[in-house]
């Protein structure tokens, strides 16, 4: 956490590698369009694209691979901002929407929905997912505040790991006694892109910009906060309010992604520290390297999941984990561990 | 800082290495229980990808008892060894679907059920014969307590479920063990009805299900359609069912041929969304294990590729329940499945 | 040491004297006195109830009618549910106090999640009998641990460093675990699934002997782990300027703790949070700046009890895994404790 391991990139260089990203992230849009468990020649998905053919190959990459490749950059974003506030925000390096409770408090809410309230269309269940969500994060947040101190990063993980522990148990429960809330919620358990439709890009992407919205008005005060809290508050940011309008965004951001494509760890946790390996600490140039960085990952990870064993596929949170964790680990090992 | 020394990971390698030899031990059975032992090394072959995955059936097919119609006490041999049985067995319990199944056909109302996971309730197609049967846990997660509260005189299960509870069970009550459920639902019908004394109405239920395949197959002619079977799992499973399964066995015993990728001496298949093109055939029976929503049918079936599948475009796709197709295990549920099918093909 | 912190006592047998917190005993005292009280409770209830003077009849081996349920099917239970979460008490108060970060429990650094993939391969893949299983587990246990081990490693290891390559081992270790669910076959599939959410279900002596077996040989390492716990929460200088070698005392702490978690995650299966939960609710109890060993071990067994009572009877006949309820006993008790406490926070909370 010393001072000596902050690194700040120049508006070039920054710039540069932005462009460098986009550029793979684009990579990674054609790859996840080009590249599945079925043979596709890359010629014949230009084609598929650009012309209404009505081939078999063509139906498979309009219909299927398109909105799997929306829903995968739409999750992709949500999950890899939401990680970087939270980390932000909390001062914590650990700090991810799976390990805060977050993303287990959405599941939560989309469970209850359907088991206790009859709610069966993916209309509702977003709604039920945001308020999990935001209520797993707030009560996390006012435990971990409660005591003298505040809310220390280790306490704050340590909350949040009491929270999923009870959460899962209570969907434990519920799934146990409701049994045809359990079938739904096996939908729910791993996250995957595969037979999602473009309806529900449709319905969520509203609440994605409007937690992006939220985050770029805090991003400023997050670089502060990093210094420390009296630091922020000396340099006349109004900390409660930075950490409501930050966590309320990754709140927002967590809730998109659970209901887009369920629960995808360790993508809000990796893909941050590796925006901050690449462009340094300051969130001006973290936020967007990370939302350009964490679609490269869901989709290249969905990609090697279809591919690893045709002609079945692997639901993509296997793939993100088994992926991503060498990289955190080299990583991890070539950095001293920053705390936000 | 902690944990400076290099030889922590060292000595907790040389721990696991130590222990993976006492693990090698342990495995190649050196215990004083023969019998155990014999049966772990069955279980290990049961699995997929054991070696005798295909002779479960004989297997099975060669325990029973010597016993003759009306002789008590008698000694039924199974997987798990020999068990004696002292009288016609009134209060019995099962652990499966497939022994619901086949106890209910001989006319024996069950004390105790163990349902599966998913759905904690009598198969439908059972309920009106099966009597009112206590709950006693699940598949996976059995209560021995309540099955012991029950007081059975009989417990029917398999190896495959049930092995590690074999020593309670077996304390409980006579228990008779299958090797595994599925392919093997005839065998397993003899063994239980051995156990039952029911052997002669097994026979002749099964004889009864064998001519009904063969006029079903006759009525087909010599031309008779390919069958595809498809079922819709969760988290966008989805597989094609092969001979080495309950609705494999029937389609081969009725003579209807399958298409070459589910003519395979295995469970199933298994294919993704994008290669559902690859389940096309005269004929798709479809089933859906759990909430259709759980799983990909919907994205499937509303896709063009599978509009324009052979069958589908000549409207010879069905469903058919899941409960009886896929997940019944015996004589009431095949019985069930070929009326199905001969309305389908044959009507 | 002639210096007597306030709050201690001195016990004294003949030439030998031990330091005794006079709170932490009081609290381990109780703490005894509950588990007693909660274990009668456990082999009363069930399906049938059963008089506590039955219960009594047939531990002291006297014939009764309830010998069955209580002596066969309830006791061997409840003896595997007290070993394995005393085990997974005192093994997260190791690694806890090693770490000194109360995250670094055994179920973060892969303990628990390797034992679970270790598990699920050998049935998957049918390589291992079931009475091989247990060591099948540890072996997991133990290697996952090694894993994080070697890749956090560089010239020594920060404490965050560990915790976060331990997480990220587990998160990989669990999706290896969902991979193999999902291949292998579907029966096999369902019986890892309730192994693995971790149930005393079907538990028996043949569980119970192993772990009994490796605590019992593990005694004196305990003993002496007494000791070596405190000296390990001095800082460096203190420990240096006392002659302690802090690199062997953690070295051993590790170890012990990564085999205790490893043999109770063998016999109850991957239970979640009691490594965790357990030494921090019994330092908060005794209030001492350490983690008391015997408290740990206590509120483990206790929380481990407490929960399978729950488990077996909340939603009758069907039985919960006993992982579902170690969590509903613990983590509101965590979250309260965390809220209310006044004492020190960063460093050692």
């Amino acid at each position: 956490m010393s001072r000596s391991t902050r690194r700040r990139v120049g508006p070039t260089a920054g710039g540069a590698l932005l462009l460098g990203l986009a550029v793979l992230l684009g990579l990674a849009v054609l790859l996840s369009l080009a590249v599945g468990s079925r043979q596709i020649a890359p010629g014949v998905v230009v084609d598929a694209l650009l012309h209404r053919g009505g081939s078999d190959d063509a139906h498979v990459v309009r219909s299927l691979r398109v909105p799997r490749t929306l829903i995968g950059v739409m999750a992709g974003v949500a999950l890899a901002v939401a990680g970087t506030v939270m980390q932000g925000v909390t001062r914590n390096p650990i700090a991810e929407p799976g390990i805060l409770g977050v993303s287990q408090g959405a599941s939560v809410g989309v469970v209850c929905a359907i088991a206790f309230l009859g709610v069966r269309s993916p209309t509702g269940y977003v709604w039920f997912a945001f308020a999990g969500a935001g209520i797993a994060a707030v009560a996390v947040y006012v435990i971990a505040s409660g005591g003298r101190g505040g809310a220390t990063p280790v306490k704050l993980a340590l909350a949040g790991t009491a929270m999923n522990a009870l959460l899962a148990s209570v969907v434990s429960g519920i799934t146990t006694i409701d049994a045809a809330a359990l079938d739904e919620f096996r939908f729910w358990h791993v996250g995957s892109l595969s037979g999602r439709g473009l309806e529900i890009a449709g319905q969520t992407w509203p609440f994605l910009l409007a937690g992006l919205l939220l985050v770029a008005a805090a991003a400023r005060g997050l670089d502060a906060l990093a210094l420390g809290e009296d630091v922020a508050a000396g340099l006349g940011h109004n900390v409660p309010l930075l950490r409501i309008l930050g966590g309320l965004g990754a709140t927002v951001l967590t809730g998109v992604a659970v209901a887009a494509a369920g629960p995808i760890a360790f993508t809000g946790l990796a893909v941050p520290h590796i925006a901050r390996a690449l462009v340094g600490t300051g969130h001006r140039w973290v936020l967007p390297a990370a939302a350009l960085l964490g679609p490269v990952m869901l989709l290249v990870a969905d990609v090697v999941g279809r591919v690893v064993f045709p002609p079945s596929e692997v639901p993509v949170a296997v793939v993100t984990a088994l992926l991503g964790v060498p990289f955190l680990i080299a990583l991890v090992r070539r950095k001293a561990v920053v705390a936000a | 800082m902690f944990l400076r020394h290099r030889r922590i990971g060292l000595g907790i390698g040389a721990v696991a290495v130590a222990l993976s030899l006492a693990a090698c031990g342990a495995s190649s059975g050196s215990g004083a229980d023969a019998g155990t032992a014999a049966a772990e090394a069955a279980k290990k072959a049961v699995a997929k990808g054991g070696s005798d995955f295909g002779t479960a059936a004989e297997k099975t097919a060669a325990m029973g008892t010597t016993a003759k119609p009306g002789e008590w006490p008698r000694t039924v041999t199974h997987a798990m060894g020999t068990t004696e049985i002292k009288a016609q067995p009134k209060r019995v319990v099962v652990l499966d679907v497939g022994e619901l199944d086949n106890v209910v056909s001989l006319g024996v109302e069950p004390v105790g059920f163990a349902p599966s996971e998913g759905s904690p309730e009598l198969p439908s197609y059972l309920k009106q014969d099966a009597g009112a049967p206590k709950n006693v846990g699940t598949i996976n997660n059995l209560n021995l307590e309540a099955i012991a509260g029950l007081h059975p005189d009989l417990i029917l299960g398999s190896q495959l479920r049930a092995a590690e509870q074999y020593d309670e069970l077996s304390k409980i009550a006579p228990t008779v063990f299958s090797i595994r459920p599925g392919f093997t639902w005839k065998e397993n019908y003899l063994l239980n009805a051995a156990a039952l004394d029911k052997t002669e109405e097994a026979k002749a239920k099964l004889a009864e299900y064998d001519r009904k395949a063969k006029d079903l197959g006759a009525k087909l002619g010599d031309h008779k359609p390919v069958v595809s079977m498809v079922r819709f799992m969760p988290n966008g499973v989805i597989r094609l069912y092969a001979n080495a399964s309950f609705i494999g066995t029937i389609l081969k015993d009725a003579g209807i041929p399958r298409p070459a990728n589910q003519d395979i001496p295995d469970l199933a298949a298994e294919v993704s969304a994008e290669n559902i093109d690859q389940a096309d055939a005269d004929v798709i029976f479809t089933g859906v294990y759990g909430d259709p929503k759980a799983t990909d049918k919907e994205a499937v079936q509303s896709n063009p590729l599978w509009r324009n599948l052979k069958a589908v475009k000549a409207g010879h796709a069905y469903e058919v329940p899941d409960e009886t197709w896929y997940l019944g295990l015996g004589v009431t549920a095949a019985m069930t499945v070929l009326d199905d099918l001969e309305r389908h093909l044959a009507g | 040491m002639t210096v007597r912190p306030t709050g201690y006592s001195v016990l004294r047998t003949g030439r030998a004297a031990v330091l005794l917190h006079r709170r932490a005993a009081l609290v381990a005292v109780l703490l005894g006195a509950a588990l007693a009280v909660t274990a009668v409770a456990y082999l009363c209830v069930g399906e049938s109830f059963v008089r506590p003077a039955e219960v009594v009849r047939v531990l002291a081996g006297q014939p009764s009618p309830d010998e069955f349920v209580v002596g066969t099917l309830r006791l061997p239970r409840l003896v595997v549910g007290l070993l394995a979460g005393a085990a997974f008490g005192v093994a997260g108060s190791f690694i806890q106090t090693v770490a000194r970060n109360p995250l670094a429990s055994p179920d973060v650094i892969g303990v628990t999640h390797g034992a679970g993939a270790a598990t699920v391969a050998a049935m998957t893949f049918g390589l291992a009998a079931y009475t091989a299983l247990p060591y099948v587990s540890i072996l997991g246990g133990l290697t996952a641990a090694a894993l994080v081990y070697v890749f956090a490693w560089r010239r020594g290891l920060h404490a965050s460093r560990f915790v976060l390559i331990g997480i990220g081992v587990s998160v990989a270790l669990g999706s290896l675990t969902q991979l193999l669910l999902t291949k292998g076959d579907v029966l096999v599939a369902q019986q890892a699934k309730v192994w693995l959410t971790g149930s005393l279900n079907g538990r028996g002596y043949d569980h119970a002997a192993p772990l009994a077996a490796i605590l019992l040989v593990l005694t004196p390492a305990l003993l002496w782990a007494v000791r070596a716990q405190r000296t390990v929460s001095f800082d460096d200088d203190t420990a240096t300027a006392l002659g302690v070698r802090l690199g062997r005392v953690r070295l051993g702490l590790t170890i012990l703790g990564v085999v205790l978690a490893s043999v109770a995650t063998a016999a109850a299966g991957p239970v979640d949070f009691v490594a965790l939960l357990a030494p921090q609710i019994a330092r908060r109890l005794a209030r001492t700046a350490q983690i008391p060993l015997l408290g740990s071990a206590l509120t483990g067994a206790l929380i481990m009890t407490i929960a399978d009572l729950l488990a077996r009877k909340l939603f009758s006949p069907i039985e919960l895994p006993v992982g579902v309820f170690t969590a509903v006993v613990g983590a509101p008790y965590l979250m309260w404790l965390i809220v209310r406490t006044r004492s020190r926070s960063g460093g050692a909370a």
